[in-house]
């Protein structure tokens, strides 16, 4: 789920910098440091402003100057029932791996229904019921979270597509389509 | 899935069980309490007057259960008396947790990080095994693994395949990363042009910090016939990639092999997932079961688990000298002596040392370049092999203690090797000195008549061949390999299935009927069995001795070579007699004591080592007659300790460790105990003598035994007081810290000089000494405190005996070098001290002047 936070991070500026566009490095530098990363809780997706930029405060000893930067951005934290959009990156006989953003996500084969099944014969190989859902490198799948670890700067997620409306996306929209087409007879005119 | 519980062996037997609070087939969550018992206990109670005594406490105490499920079964009853922790209740798990990604259970999602008072074991601890290509923090537990396993012995079955599993550096595909090669590709007029200009190349973007070496590219060679061969044992095998290189040098790889993904498929396992730096293991992709398994690697000691499964492929060595890229973390590799050497190969030689000294020698070598190439210019004419295997041995020994300083260290090796590549160009080197030397060559080549024959077949000068052959063999092999194997499965299934034999037979027919999958796998043939039994066809009856082929102090049944002509089915001896059918000889010395031996004998066959070799990788006994090596008929004819046999003086037989024996006197004065293969030569040599009549022992029976005792005696306590004063002389000059390997040579030379002095009496004495030996009564005394008392039996020291020869010619080279480095140290020290001696005068004038204003 996304969250805008309120947040605080220190940023530490070399001497070098100081001068008149130090606000504006502050920023940059904090982009830098902060963007993009995992706390262990959540992901900072992106930074939308900056608060207020504390006065600097030169550290003894190293002559470095600290500003406390208050800033607002966006984080996603990935929580366990949450259904997310993935791409899958690795396909083996144990289930498959897909990354939804910057989250790693394994779904074991038995989160996975027992028509579909492992073929390694397949290049590549592939999870498929033989019929329209195949599951391989790339494709696109929407999973449901299971379970998560979070550690020290990463997030570690288990997932299941054993539910409706879950799995390769091809798929997703084929049932959608059926779903729909019980619901308005005469919609399969309804172009996806 | 039943899980049987125990009561643990922290509780303080004996307990009674009071209480069972959950039925059969009722649910139990972790952490709640299954079971109420008491038990009895000491309670030391007090007045207020201070007496304490004991009274007998009988306690009731919960039991927790440590999973999640239901009850199927208590093996025990309410008021039952249990002395010791036995497993007492079957549950039914909610979820085995078989599968474990980074800690969180695949199938439940729940964290199996988190331990509690009421488990006593970890639940990661329950799926353990790492079995997937590219993954490591997938793991699932045995249950799972041999699951998986089956379904896919049974699918190759189905296909009629097996597994393979292939290497990639200098086993299908040969890479460096010279930028030469670059340019020769993009020269039409290059003389190797041709050679190079299907070489493939790729950057490593996303490869770490590699310093010079990253961005740079990598140009990769596919060993002739790599399509071909692969699409053919393709429909043979289902291949997987194992490799040492990084995950993304693999993949890159795997693109240029196979673009499609059709061979391999995402079964590419590399150094990023192996889990050891140094060691491959089929373990890792097939834990449970590996009869299904082959391997194809031109290295065999990686894989010190699996030999049985492992096809050894002679190295591809295309681009000359620069060897394996990524074999910095691995043990050096067991080189035999190169065959005849064409000028060409001498100096791919050179520059490989030169390479390989920069890699492995590193403290007092690494620093200064320059010091690097004048020594690999003085060794280039001494073996490297000998050099490699000690230092991969001492390499071998470190990594033992396996710490992370290491690894960092090889790891700087290895950016070290490749920058190496980069700024020194070794091939473009070889190239121009491969011309100029041609050039030269073609000069003289009119007035050599019958000088070496060196043969130059490449009109065009180029330095690099494209004339690899090895995986036609190779896909022989594995035909004939994956043919034997389903033979004899389909013979076995055969008789699994109700054939006469398995009816007769009870066993089998109980097998089949236990049930029907299991009973097809059973009867599956190991190709660790079925391979070596193939093998070991080819050189079967062959009773091989080897000469010059493995380096002195290494023990000649571990070395690869021995290994690999036993695992051929070659039964190797030591030395030379009548069962012996082949010498293996070095081609480079072909006269050492052993080919004397054995040229006198008709009826064995002094082959070199390419005979070996080749039979090796063809799988077929070669003829023997190209590989025959030339022994003169003074060798022939002559008895092999026989005096005055001069010592052959090619410039490249330094490295001959044997040479030493062959002139005798020398040997035999130090009585070297070199290693168990000299030793048992000696005795050996004996009865040669008295068959060809003129045995020694004629003259001995009026000689004087007394006189030889004490002459002994004395030459004993000379050598060993001569022995003390060089050795100590030199470690006495060895004071500055100068490389081991320095210290030795030099402590070997003076040796030398030490025994040349009394060379010319000891050398009737020697013989005398070796007759008493060969007595068997009396002069035995003698013999022991001799052996004792002779002062250079550690194999460390005879092994740097063999760079005797360059030591001398470097060594007044370098003793000057290090009496130079000395001065230079002791200046330094001076400079030193008298610089401070000033700072703390001036100081206190400083002070004292400070003090007075």
């Amino acid at each position: 789920m996304f969250f805008v936070l309120n947040l605080t991070h220190q940023v530490t500026l070399h001497p070098s910098y100081f001068g008149r566009n130090m606000h504006e490095l502050v920023t940059h530098k904090l982009l830098k440091d902060v963007e993009g990363t995992c706390t262990g809780r959540y992901y900072i997706i992106t930074i939308m402003d900056t608060v207020n930029i504390s006065e600097g405060r030169i550290l003894p000893g190293s002559g470095l100057a600290e500003f406390n930067v208050n800033y607002r951005a966006v984080v996603w934290r990935p929580f366990k029932g949450e259904t997310v959009d993935a791409i899958v990156t690795s396909v083996n006989g144990v289930g498959f791996f897909c990354e939804a953003g910057p989250l790693s996500i394994f779904v074991s084969g038995h989160m996975i229904p027992s028509d579909i099944t492992f073929d390694p014969n397949a290049t590549p190989p592939q999870w498929t019921d033989n019929e329209d859902s195949v599951i391989q490198v790339g494709t696109h799948v929407r999973v449901k979270i299971f379970g998560t670890r979070e550690e020290v700067g990463s997030i570690y997620a288990i997932a299941s597509i054993k539910e409706d409306y879950l799995g390769a996306n091809g798929c997703i929209l084929m049932m959608l389509q059926k779903e729909l087409a019980r619901m308005i007879p005469k919609a399969q005119a309804c172009d996806f | 899935m039943g899980k049987l519980l125990s009561l643990g062996t922290h509780l303080r037997y004996p307990i009674t069980i009071t209480k069972l609070l959950k039925k059969n087939g009722e649910a139990v969550r972790k952490e709640t309490s299954i079971l109420q018992y008491s038990y009895t206990w000491q309670k030391e109670v007090g007045d207020p007057f201070g007496e304490t005594w004991k009274e007998d406490v009988t306690t009731i105490t919960d039991w927790d259960s440590p999973v999640d499920g239901k009850i199927s079964r208590w093996k025990i009853k309410e008021g039952m008396t249990i002395h010791s922790s036995i497993p007492f209740v079957d549950v039914e798990e909610d979820c085995p947790h078989s599968v474990q990604f980074h800690g969180l259970c695949g199938m439940c999602g729940k964290d199996m990080t988190e331990t509690s008072w009421s488990s006593s074991t970890k639940d990661t601890d329950r799926a353990k095994i790492n079995m997937i290509h590219d993954q490591t923090a997938l793991k699932v537990s045995q249950d799972e693994a041999s699951k998986a396993e089956e379904e896919l012995q049974r699918r190759l079955l189905k296909h009629r395949k097996l597994s393979l599993v292939v290497d990639l550096d200098q086993t299908i595909i040969h890479a460096c990363i010279e930028p030469t090669v670059g340019e020769w590709q993009a020269d039409k007029n290059s003389p190797n042009y041709e050679a190079v200009k299907d070489v493939r190349s790729f950057q490593l973007q996303d490869d770490g910090s590699r310093g010079v070496a990253s961005g740079c590219n990598y140009y990769i060679k596919m060993r002739p016939g790599l399509r071909g061969f692969l699409d053919k044992i393709a429909e043979m095998y289902e291949l997987h990639v194992y490799t040492m290189g990084t995950r993304a040098y693999a993949l890159n790889i795997a693109k240029i092999v196979d673009p499609e993904k059709r061979l391999f498929g995402d079964r590419i396992i590399s150094r990023d997932e192996n889990g050891n730096i140094t060691q491959k293991s089929l373990q890792r992709l097939f834990p449970v079961d590996q009869r299904m398994v082959v391997i194809i690697d031109d290295r065999s000691d990686v894989w010190p688990k699996n030999r049985s499964n492992l096809i050894k492929v002679h190295p591809y060595d295309f681009f000359l000298g620069i060897g394996d890229i990524n074999s910095s973390f691995l043990p050096k590799r067991e080189e035999l002596p190169k065959l005849t050497e064409t000028p060409k190969k001498k100096l791919a030689k050179a520059i490989d040392l030169e390479l390989s000294t920069e890699t492995t020698t590193d403290e007092t070598l690494a620093g200064s370049p320059e010091a690097v190439k004048k020594d690999s210019e003085g060794n280039s004419e001494v073996a490297t092999p000998v050099l490699g295997a000690r230092v991969g041995a001492l390499e071998q020994l470190v990594r033992m203690s396996g710490d992370q300083a290491l690894l960092e260290e090889q790891t700087a090796e290895q950016k070290i090797f490749l920058e190496k590549q980069l700024t020194d160009r070794p091939l473009l080197h070889m190239q121009e000195q491969l011309e100029k030397e041609e050039a030269a060559e073609e000069q003289g080549a009119k007035e050599e008549v019958d000088g070496v024959p060196t043969e130059h077949p490449h009109p065009k000068h180029n330095l690099l061949k494209d004339d690899d052959v090895e995986l036609t063999y190779l896909e022989k092999h594995l035909a004939l390999v994956h043919k034997s194997f389903y033979d004899e499965y389909d013979s076995a299934l055969i008789n699994a299935q109700g054939g006469r034999v398995a009816q007769l037979k009870p066993g089998h027919a109980k097998k089949v009927t236990m049930k029907d999958h299991a009973a097809d796998l059973a009867i599956v043939p190991d190709v660790a069995k079925v391979m070596p039994r193939i093998k070991s066809r080819t050189l079967e009856g062959c009773v091989i001795v080897m000469s010059g082929l493995v380096p002195l102090g290494v023990d000649l049944m571990r070395s690869e070579i021995a290994l690999q002509a036993i695992s051929f089915g070659a039964i190797l001896h030591t030395k030379v007699s009548s069962k012996v059918t082949h010498l293996v000889a070095s081609t480079s010395r072909t006269r050492t004591t052993k080919v004397k031996q054995a040229a006198r004998r008709e009826k064995i066959k002094i082959v070199n080592q390419q005979w070996l070799l080749n039979s090796m990788s063809k799988w077929q006994k070669e003829d023997e007659e190209p590989y025959l090596v030339h022994v003169s008929d003074a060798d022939r004819n002559r008895g092999p300790n026989e005096p005055g046999s001069s010592p052959p003086s090619e410039p490249h037989d330094t490295d001959d460790s044997e040479m030493d024996e062959e002139s005798g006197s020398d040997e035999e004065t130090a009585s070297i105990p070199a290693s168990q293969e000299e030793m048992t030569d000696l005795e050996n040599v004996m009865p040669e003598e008295y068959e060809e009549g003129k045995s020694p022992v004629d003259n001995l029976q009026t000689f004087d035994w007394g006189g030889v005792d004490d002459e002994l005696a004395e030459f004993m306590d000379g050598e060993s007081d001569s022995d003390n004063v060089s050795e100590t002389g030199s470690e006495t000059s060895n004071s500055s810290q100068r490389s081991a390997k320095t210290g030795d040579k030099r402590k070997y030379s003076s040796n030398q000089d030490g025994e040349e002095e009394d060379s010319d009496e000891e050398s009737t004495l020697a013989k005398k000494q070796r007759i008493a030996n060969n007595r068997t009564t009396g002069l035995k005394t003698v013999k022991t405190p001799n052996s004792e008392a002779s002062s250079l039996p550690t194999p460390g020291d005879t092994v740097d005996g063999e760079l005797n020869k360059s030591s001398n010619q470097e060594n007044g080279d370098d003793g000057d070098d290090e009496d130079f480095d000395d001065d230079l140290e002791r200046e330094l020290m001076e400079e030193l001290e008298r610089g401070e001696a000033e700072e703390e005068a001036e100081e206190r004038a400083n002070g004292e002047a400070g003090g007075g204003g």
